[in-house]
């Protein structure tokens, strides 16, 4: 067999060619080059590949935010004028007709981009497979831009985290990617869309956790991070790397300040609750109203909105210049609790009147303002504790949002990342723990579930699942009551003891980590010796410790009647044996079934409202 | 007719070969992307789309960024406007807008924050003010802001903190001047609360730092005057004249100076010069200030080469002068002063009365029953009526101490009721002030 020829074409020798770079070194770099660069080396896996999308995903998010966040800006101009405090006509006018194109375009065009964000883009995860059409990011976009821009009390954070989600839908289906990354393809969105309009990367890949996908999954971890940064870097570049906030510097100066911030938790904690209890109360009423009404009430909550504006233009918009101004102590504690009170009327009826927005930034406005408020009093009231109100404002964000909506670990983390400094943590964990605490004690449900159950969803929850208890090996297992024959044993003497046994299954302890297993039948159909017992025994019998999770433990039991329970640190040391019996006879005895059972019948009655 | 096998439209992995997932590109065996042309263009388009957006986006950030550039300058300049005609108010508003497109302009902050000082919103005031602080603690313009501030909220040590740091601080411009302004300043607060040893620090910092300005030095020469550095004043009045010889202020200043001082000559030479540069005008300060230096000069009876005829007659005039001071501030008083009997009114029964060569106590509140100090010392005056007699004196030289005591604890009595008018009385008056000083 005689070799091909490789070069099939072979230029000649030619003397005038130059001897550096000879015409056959060229083509042998080129055909080097060419194949470092065929398709057939860049064999990436799906999930190498989704990580590559994510951060185009990010990328693209962070431009969409910024578009949208410029875009509320340049509304706000045009709409409401160019001073912090709008003119007479404007201040009225402008909420109530934007209003009433909203309300048309939500109607009419985009019935979808109707709510925060947050929930759609959990149901888009949960109910639709990850599917966000295409005219939601476009509806969401022009219809809560004309509502933040035109003075509605609500927040651009929930609707970019929609925008995001829905890119990452349209390329994720446009890549043809599979079901299951499709499906969480729209939290890496998500995560990228917060990420750049809170220009706080951590507080968005804790709160998608938290609020969107409602379960700590390692999965798609490395996709939102990598996606939330992204997008951060993005927002950053075009509208700078300044925080949201100046916050004041705070030291913990005398220990007495931190029963001054527990203070600051039950206030918090009892306007989350009013908030709460309120948007609960109203939402649904409003939604009952005559269908016609729908097409006015944005307007009718614009106006309203418009009247109080008159006054108090501060509650408008997103309000973060005043939350700022809040933190520097540059109104007075009657004035902030004013505010605070407003703001909380003000969204809460916005909000449930249809109009889109989110409700990210109108909770830490609430929050800067109430904790100001309790900061100045405290302020007067114990002089000598040196208590800095903007260290107030700044734990009272976090302690509304901990309270509002149940994301503990997000509202100290965004405290932490808001605010750079690590001082402030004892007291954010002291307020967000106590006003959540007063928050879940009389209203269980969560702001989002409750809403997402208003809409007659029922979307699972991270809040909801730690109120579920988690049941372990040792809430099932049972003592092994002769169901173990030692090692030692001959057939015969096995024999023996099996027929004095009631029991089926049978475990033999090895040493180590080898546990066996043999079921009477096998041992009463071996032929009776004294051959030693370990000799004939085949079967390897998996094994779990006390501590592993009942959901483990089914994992591991596969289709074994039995299986041992044993030490941590003496593989041989049997705790007890578990069966699948004794695992369903655990979720029985828990009373899961009953939970749920009435869980599911409060949800029906809710929807039926 | 041969069957034909049905078109599969199942495919296959390019590199293991299996069927791959319906309508997914990526083989689930050997995770080979099998991308068709199709997802190889939306790849391509993604990333097109991204780079388009960035160029579209920067467009739109940069109009935004005009605008709000365009607006926070219409703003400022509004609040400027409105500063300039004195409405604070209003200018806080539009400092406000014009910070809110500008949150980082530290310029507009700091105007801020002196609007909010003028209408009185302090902790608004010392809140923007911090923010500049901690973003620019060398400020030099912001520690000022800050230091009068803590002045104007009567907390003197945070405000003397400032405006060192101030006055060690960073100028954006003509940085001597605002530094010796601000030491001026300083100074002017330094007096206001009594600290006379830092304000003459400041002063001799301040002339440390400008040497060879004429104009510092004779500001500071009339500080170390107002602050008593008679010396120190004199000599700074002295570096003045040296450079002009004819520069009125100085002329006048060490003047007042030499008066200070008890040297009544030179002060009637200084301020005869001053008083023909300003051509004598009526009622000019350099005229008041000479007409005193002469009157001090002719009713000094502790000058050198005095006869005991010139003294005595000198002591007696003083003491007809102090008499007569007393009768007018008992007068405006609505006191009326009324001869009585010298054991009804033992003299220093009262402790506010003044002693003699003790200076004189001031705090004491006479009871309801004691007379007026004012009576006490008439009383006394009319005691010692016949030994201040220009013969007695005369006779007895030694009774013209006790009789100037009595005329300095007169006009130490009166002048904190009553103003002294007449040359005469603050010729007196300034005799007093140097021979207590020389007694001290």
């Amino acid at each position: 067999m005689t070799p091909e020829p490789t070069d099939a074409i072979k230029p000649p020798a030619s003397p005038a060619s130059k001897p550096a770079v000879s015409t056959p070194t060229r083509r042998k770099y080129w055909d080097a080059l060419r194949g470092m660069l065929s398709p057939e080396r860049f064999s990436v896996r799906e999930e190498q590949f989704f990580l590559v999308v994510a951060v185009m995903i990010g990328l693209a998010s962070g431009l969409a935010v910024v578009c949208f966040r410029i875009c509320i800006d340049l509304i706000r101009i045009k709409l409401l004028g160019s001073g912090l405090r709008p003119g007479m006509p404007r201040v009225f006018l402008a909420p109530m007709l934007a209003g009433l194109v909203i309300a048309f375009l939500v109607i009419k065009f985009f019935p979808r981009a109707r709510g925060s964000g947050v929930n759609q883009t959990k149901a888009a995860l949960y109910i639709y497979d990850g599917y966000i059409p295409f005219s939601t990011i476009i509806g969401k976009f022009i219809t809560s831009g004309l509502a933040i821009g035109s003075g509605a009390p609500l927040g651009p954070e929930d609707p970019s985290l929609q925008i995001g989600a829905g890119i990452a839908s349209a390329v994720g289906r446009q890549l043809h990617m599979s079901r299951e990354k499709l499906r969480l393809i729209a939290p890496v969105g998500a995560a990228a869309g917060l990420a750049a309009a809170f220009n706080a990367p951590i507080t968005a890949v804790l709160f998608v956790i938290e609020e969107v996908i409602g379960r700590w999954t390692a999965g798609i971890l490395g996709a939102v991070v990598l996606a939330a940064i992204s997008s951060a870097i993005v927002s950053r570049w075009f509208l700078g790397d300044e925080p949201l906030f100046r916050v004041p510097v705070y030291h913990l100066e005398h220990i007495g300040e931190l029963g001054a911030y527990a203070v600051m938790g039950v206030v918090g904690g009892i306007a989350s609750l009013v908030f709460v209890k309120y948007i609960s109360y109203l939402r649904p009423r409003l939604q009952r109203l005559p269908p016609w009404t729908h097409w006015l009430q944005p307007a009718a909550a614009g106006l309203i909105i418009g009247i109080v504006g008159i006054r108090y233009p501060q509650i408008m918009g997103a309000g973060y210049t005043y939350i700022d101004q809040a933190m520097h102590e540059q109104f007075t504690w009657q004035v902030l609790l004013i505010l605070g009170g407003l703001k909380i009327l003000g969204t809460g009826l916005s909000f449930s009147s249809g109009t889109p927005g989110g409700l990210f930034a109108p909770v830490l406005f609430m929050g800067a303002m109430i904790g100001g408020a309790v900061g100045m009093v405290e302020q007067m009231l114990f002089p000598h504790l040196a208590i800095s109100v903007g260290a107030y404002a700044l734990v009272g964000m976090g302690t509304l949002f901990a309270g509002i909506l149940r994301a503990p670990m997000t509202s100290v983390f965004m405290m932490l990342e808001v605010s750079g400094n690590y001082s402030i943590i004892a007291p954010v964990i002291i307020s967000n723990v106590i006003a959540y605490v007063i928050s879940r004690s009389f209203e269980p449900t969560p702001v989002f579930d409750m809403l997402s159950r208003q809409d007659g969803m029922d979307l699972p929850s991270l809040e909801e699942e730690r109120e579920v208890p988690l049941l372990r090996v040792e809430d099932a297992m049972r003592p092994a009551i002769g169901q173990v024959i030692t090692r030692g044993m001959t057939v015969h003497q096995a024999l023996e003891r099996v027929k004095g046994s009631s029991q089926e299954f049978f475990l033999v302890g090895m040493g180590g980590h080898d546990w066996r297993g043999v079921s009477r039948a096998e041992l009463l159909a071996m032929p009776d010796s004294n051959q030693p017992l370990r000799s004939v025994l085949q079967h390897h019998v998996p094994y779990v410790h006390q501590d592993f999770t009942l959901d483990t433990a089914l994992r591991i039991i596969g289709q074994w009647p039995l299986v041992p329970v044993v030490h941590r640190a003496n593989f041989q040391q049997l705790l007890g044996v578990l069966s699948l019996d004794d695992i369903v006879r655990a979720y029985r005895g828990a009373g899961l079934s009953e939970g749920l059972d009435q869980e599911q019948e409060r949800i029906t009655s809710e929807a039926s409202i | 007719m041969p069957v034909e096998a049905p078109e599969t439209t199942e495919l296959r992995c390019e590199r293991c070969g299996r069927i791959m997932p319906d309508g997914s590109y990526w083989c689930h065996a050997c995770g080979k992307l099998n991308a068709s042309p199709r997802v190889r263009v939306v790849f391509i388009v993604f990333v097109i789309a991204i780079i388009a957006g960035v160029g579209l986006t920067k467009w739109y950030v940069s109009y935004l960024r005009g605008l709000e550039s365009s607006l926070a300058q219409r703003w400022f300049s509004r609040g400027e406007e409105a500063v300039a005609k004195n409405y604070p108010a209003v200018a806080i508003d539009d400092y406000h807008n014009a910070l809110g497109y500008d949150e980082g302009n530290r310029q507009y902050r700091l105007k801020l924050a002196e609007a909010l000082m003028k209408e009185g919103r302090v902790a608004e005031a010392r809140s923007n003010l911090s923010t500049l602080w901690s973003l620019e603690p060398a400020n030099a313009q912001v520690n000022l802001d800050l230091a009068r501030l803590y002045a104007e909220q009567n907390k003197p040590e945070i405000a003397i903190r400032y405006y060192r740091t101030a006055i060690d601080g960073i100028w954006s411009e003509h940085p001597l001047q605002h530094r010796t302004a601000t030491r001026f300043e300083l100074v002017q607060y330094l007096t206001q609360k009594g600290d006379h040893a830092r304000a003459v620090a400041e002063l001799i910092a301040i002339q440390a730092e400008s040497p060879e300005d004429p104009e510092i030095e004779l500001k500071v020469g009339n500080l170390l005057l107002q602050l008593g550095e008679n010396s120190r004043a004199a000599k700074s009045f002295d570096a003045v004249l040296k450079i002009n010889g004819d520069n009125v202020d100085a002329l006048t200043g060490a003047g007042q100076t030499a008066l200070a001082l008890g040297d009544y000559r030179k002060a009637v030479g200084l301020l005869t010069v001053a008083d023909n540069l300003t051509h004598a005008k009526a009622g000019s300060p350099q005229g008041e200030l000479l007409a005193v230096a002469h009157e001090a000069l002719e009713a000094d009876p502790y000058l050198r080469n005095l006869t005991i005829t010139q003294r005595a007659d000198r002591v007696a005039d003083a003491f007809t002068l102090s008499m007569d001071t007393l009768r007018k501030c008992a007068a405006q008083k609505n006191i009326t002063l009324v001869p009585q009997s010298p054991t009804a009114a033992p003299q220093n029964a009262n402790p506010a009365l003044p002693t003699a060569r003790n200076g004189y106590t001031t705090q004491a509140v006479p009871s309801a029953a004691a007379p007026n100090p004012l009576q006490l010392l008439y009383d006394s005056g009319l005691e010692k009526q016949p030994s201040a007699k220009v013969q007695a004196l005369r006779k007895n030289p030694d009774a013209i101490a006790p009789t100037m005591d009595f005329v300095f604890e007169v006009l130490r009595a009166t002048e904190n009721v009553c103003p002294l008018e007449t040359p005469q009385e603050r010729a007196l008056q300034l005799i007093a002030r140097h021979e207590s000083e020389d007694q001290r």
